[in-house]
């Protein structure tokens, strides 16, 4: 593997570290607390006439 | 109710990690086969610049696969947070394609992908070429059972509404294998990725012509290029007439929208070349219509009416009517599932019951919606015409241009004189951004046109809206939109570097500009 290549390599390694811990910085930022459990009895409630479905922020 | 902020953030956030992750999904589909072809011909002709081109266009397919894994993954979080309601809806057969193409990019596409830029010096030649066409199969196998899931949002076969279980339930999991508009979907969008693989070589091929640079290899790439860019842009051609067929059967709101025709014309249709689309009145302005043409893409028929979106409200409208009967019924039943008088009117109106739920945008208990209110959810049924109608005519002037430009590649790769037509190489370096600008109209008519539905006819889109913070969805959309513009940027940085440099990156001494990147 010639110079180039093994320099490619190492960026394309980084990057793909980079978006990773990128994608976990938006995960426990935006998603982790916002959850919204939905089950049978939630979805009564929606899609019939309660006036919202429920939100479970924790 | 909810608000249509947060209907409308929900929907932006996901149009926008879709379009940016359909950025590099396609090019990823084409050039796979590109480098089955360069590799094929490395293994039987022995010619070390075939392999010289499948390492070197392998490259550039490296780095836009390691910048578009994981791009998906925001889609997954968006499901569980911005679209609880609709994965709990429909999870049971939406989940299950999810699930296999996660195992198949992860243990198919990326083992090989992985063989691929290791094996070289592992592997026989002919153990090599085999690792290529199995990452091949791999990628579009990956693509085949994500468009099985779209196909399904957009014909919605093989599933049942469960009153128990408050969501749909698979009953027939060939039938929601061999949705027709999923197959359709496939092989229409797979050629697409054809042919933006194929415009990606065909194009900086062009670039190193026109610099007079690496001139043989520029050469064979550019043929290639056009070879299988012309099959494939006939193919997409052809194909998406095809999935219009389908759309004509399971979807005649979309194709009635995105024709901009409002009345039910007499067999066989025409097609509204150029209209001005009029929505207030229902009309269109201006139009230029070529008889007949239409009808026979819409029908595959002479004698086969299509209907016009006038004759569709009506029908929806009646549909709603049902729809709220349905929605009362299943009140009840939630109540009393004993009760079989009620579980008799349900299961007569069912198959309304999504209509019936377009009445929750605007009554909390649709058993009292106003004349009014049916009628704002009548219209809604029907998606903005003029977008549609333009999107679509764009989407296909890029599919005849490309056609054009291939078609030309061709005649001259098989006279063998393109590289003495700097017009034909300017059109072809020109025209490099155009697969990627049809890959994504294409998808905005899909989608769009399936408007006002997240699953036609059965789950409206407001109902499918987690009950999340306008604020939250501020937040995530500002991540997402940072964090996928900065792998753009890395994407074209490193693309723009590494094409510029050409085969001389490779290092093996036999092309132009070896040293000068160094």
């Amino acid at each position: 593997m010639d110079r180039r290549d093994r320099r490619l390599r190492r960026e394309l390694i980084l990057l793909v570290i980079a978006k990773l811990i990128l994608l976990t910085a938006i995960w426990w930022l935006f998603i982790r607390d916002v959850r919204v459990a939905v089950d049978d009895t939630t979805a009564t409630r929606h899609f019939t006439t309660a006036p919202q479905g429920e939100t479970h922020a924790q | 109710m909810l608000s249509e902020e947060l209907v409308d953030l929900s929907r932006l956030q996901f149009a926008i990690t879709a379009m940016y992750h359909f950025l590099f999904v396609p090019l990823t589909i084409g050039m796979t086969w590109i480098l089955v072809i360069m590799e094929s011909a490395y293994v039987m002709t022995g010619k070390t610049i075939y392999k010289d081109m499948t390492r070197f266009w392998g490259k550039l397919f490296g780095i836009n696969f390691a910048l578009g894994v994981t791009t998906g993954i925001t889609m997954e979080f968006q499901f569980g947070t911005n679209w609880a309601y609709y994965s709990h809806y429909v999870g049971d057969i939406f989940g299950a394609p999810l699930a296999i193409e996660g195992l198949m990019a992860f243990f198919l596409e990326s083992t090989f992908i992985g063989l691929f830029f290791f094996g070289w010096d592992r592997l026989s030649r002919k153990q090599h070429l085999l690792v290529t066409i199995l990452m091949a199969v791999g990628t579009n196998l990956s693509a085949l059972w994500i468009l099985i899931a779209n196909g399904w949002m957009q014909n919605p076969v093989g599933a049942e509404f469960s009153y128990v279980t408050m969501r749909m339930e698979m009953v027939d999991f060939w039938a929601v294998l061999f949705n027709p508009d999923a197959q359709a979907k496939f092989v229409h969008t797979v050629s697409a990725g054809y042919v933006t693989g194929a415009m990606f070589v065909l194009s900086i091929s062009a670039f190193y012509l026109l610099r007079g640079r690496d001139v043989e290899f520029a050469r064979k790439s550019f043929r290639i290029a056009a070879a299988f860019g012309f099959a494939s842009i006939c193919s997409v051609i052809v194909l998406g007439d095809e999935s219009g067929h389908p759309v004509g059967e399971a979807q005649q709101t979309k194709l009635a929208a995105m024709e901009a025709m409002w009345e039910t014309e007499p067999a066989p249709a025409g097609f509204n070349l150029i209209a001005i689309p009029n929505e207030a009145e229902m009309k269109n302005d201006f139009a230029i219509e070529i008889p007949w043409v239409m009808g026979i893409i819409g029908t595959r028929s002479l004698d086969q009416q299509i209907p016009g979106i006038k004759e569709i409200r009506e029908k929806n409208r009646e549909r709603i009517l049902s729809g709220q009967i349905a929605v009362g019924a299943l009140e009840k039943l939630r109540k009393n599932p004993a009760d079989a008088e009620t579980k008799a009117l349900f299961e007569q109106h069912v198959g309304d019951l999504g209509f019936g739920l377009l009445l929750k945008k605007y009554v909390v208990d649709v058993g009292t919606a106003t004349p009014e209110m049916i009628e704002k959810a009548v219209a809604d049924t029907i998606p903005r015409v003029a977008p549609l109608f333009w999107t679509f005519r764009l989407m296909v002037g890029f599919g005849f241009l490309m056609l054009a430009l291939f078609g030309a590649a061709l005649w001259y790769s098989i006279k063998g004189n393109f590289a003495d037509k700097p017009w034909l190489l300017r059109a072809a370096l020109w025209m490099l951004p155009v697969p990627w600008l049809s890959c994504e109209l294409g998808w905005f008519v899909a989608e769009y046109g399936r408007q006002p539905w997240t699953i036609y006819g059965v789950l409206p889109t407001h109902m499918s809206v987690s009950t999340l913070s306008v604020g939250s969805l501020y937040g995530s959309l500002a991540g997402f939109v940072g964090f996928y513009t900065l792998l753009l940027v890395v994407e074209m940085y490193l693309m723009v570097r590494f094409a510029k440099q050409g085969p001389g990156s490779l290092g093996t001494g036999r092309y132009d500009n070896e040293y000068a990147h160094a």
